[in-house]
């Protein structure tokens, strides 16, 4: 998979989710801003393993932002994480190198605002 | 089976539910009677099995089971009867399009030849417009799509249109009350948590929530659930290692075990199940899908006291 094709953020994921609850959008929402106050915890703690070179230290947040992501439709950012995770499972810092976390840190902050974006158009 | 003249062929097709239909597929929405009717189940995976028995039971059917294909090929020559047929299609030694020319090439005089035959089978394979079979049916098979399916197979499209139901309308909201269940969520992802807590109080369920595999064995130590939904990938202890001592501790409790996880890979569903766990959701969840695997477990000892399921 081209994480390139991906896009920074699918609002059918979105879309999709607010049909599973019955087009609660508030809920929606809610759910957006538990992501984005939880989530840069993640990017910082994978930018902590990868300065230190401790790749058993990236999988657990690297995961955990790979499956909200994933549930929000980040979904670019969601398959970066998954690279990362992978690369700690396995062990290859070279797939785990500060140039992937800055590139992580970008798309967190992309997906970031798209969300602002949306949930501001939301009218919520 | 070149040259027979009775190749049956129904104008009936499920198609493989894609990830976007699964929305639209309801409890039992065709009121059909399939009281009586014999049915043939085979499927390797005895847990499938066991599913598939209870459901089809649970209609006034009468199913028979078996995990060898060969057995059942035995069965058909031995002149014993069937209305319709469920093959999994993945099994080893005869899958289930292989077991099904078989079936076909079956000598036509006692009519199992033409027995009506249903795939079941897992995400990513695809419908194969050849087969000789009456349908297919992606697993993990729904209580709603099975009924239907069978339904329309041996009573024909007449029967099945669908009752009209408000687009939007929610899963079942009544499922809590109608299929009581204590569930213990077990995620430590917290908006995936949050996700699915919200889900289960659409169906109207009560769960308590475990962070991790070891708080999730803590809270089995505390109380008794019936359910436990289990994401596969959990800090501590994962929710393979964590249903292992589970079943080795409590190896008496009949505590459900359905494992939730992204990772759609093939093997997936047999580590969950041969670590034993009962049934398999992917993430993220879908509430048809939630409802479907909720419905398949069974109400547990504190439930069944108030109502009588499965």
């Amino acid at each position: 998979m081209n994480d390139a094709d991906l896009p920074v953020l699918d609002e059918s994921v979105l879309d999709e989710l607010g049909a599973s609850v019955g087009g609660d959008r508030d809920f929606v929402v809610d759910l957006i801003e538990a992501y984005l106050a939880d989530g840069g915890q993640q990017v910082e703690q994978v930018e902590a393993a990868i300065l230190a070179t401790d790749t058993d230290a990236l999988v657990r947040p690297a995961h955990t932002l790979k499956s909200s992501s994933a549930t929000v439709g980040a979904s670019r950012l969601a398959a970066m994480a998954r690279e990362l995770e992978f690369a700690g499972r396995e062990g290859r810092v070279d797939d785990a190198q500060p140039s992937h976390a800055a590139a992580l840190r970008a798309e967190w902050e992309a997906a970031s605002t798209a969300l602002r974006e949306w949930t501001s158009r939301s009218g919520a | 089976m070149a040259g027979e003249g009775s190749v049956f062929h129904l104008a009936v097709r499920m198609p493989m539910a894609p990830l976007d239909a699964v929305a639209s597929s309801r409890p039992k929405r065709i009121d059909a009677d399939l009281g009586g009717r014999r049915v043939l189940i085979v499927d390797d995976n005895a847990t499938n099995r066991r599913i598939l028995v209870a459901q089809t039971a649970r209609w006034g059917m009468v199913p028979r089971e078996t995990g060898s294909p060969l057995e059942a090929l035995g069965w058909l020559t031995a002149g014993e009867r069937f209305d319709i047929a469920l093959f999994d299609l993945l099994m080893p030694d005869l899958d289930g399009l292989e077991l099904s020319e078989r079936v076909r090439a079956l000598p036509d005089a006692d009519g199992s030849a033409r027995l009506p035959i249903v795939i079941l089978s897992s995400i990513g394979v695809r419908e194969r417009e050849d087969a000789p079979i009456s349908a297919w049916l992606a697993k993990p098979v729904k209580p709603s799509a099975l009924h239907d399916t069978i339904a329309t197979v041996l009573l024909g499209d007449a029967v099945a249109r669908p009752a009209p139901r408000p687009a939007s309308e929610p899963a079942d909201g009544r499922l809590g009350e109608r299929h009581p269940l204590r569930i213990l969520l077990a995620e430590d992802n917290p908006v995936n948590q949050k996700l699915a807590l919200r889900l289960l109080a659409q169906l109207a369920y009560e769960p308590s929530v475990a962070g991790d595999g070891l708080q999730t064995i803590a809270a089995l130590e505390d109380r008794a659930f019936d359910v436990v939904l289990m994401d596969v990938q959990m800090p501590e202890l994962d929710g393979l290692e964590a249903t292992r001592r589970i079943r080795a501790r409590w190896p008496d409790r009949p505590v459900w075990i359905v494992a939730m996880t992204a990772n759609a890979m093939a093997g997936d569903r047999e580590a969950c199940l041969a670590a034993g766990m009962n049934d398999y959701i992917s993430k993220p969840i879908r509430p048809t899908e939630l409802a479907a695997a909720l419905e398949r477990a069974p109400a547990g000892p504190a439930a069944s006291d108030e109502r009588e399921e499965l």
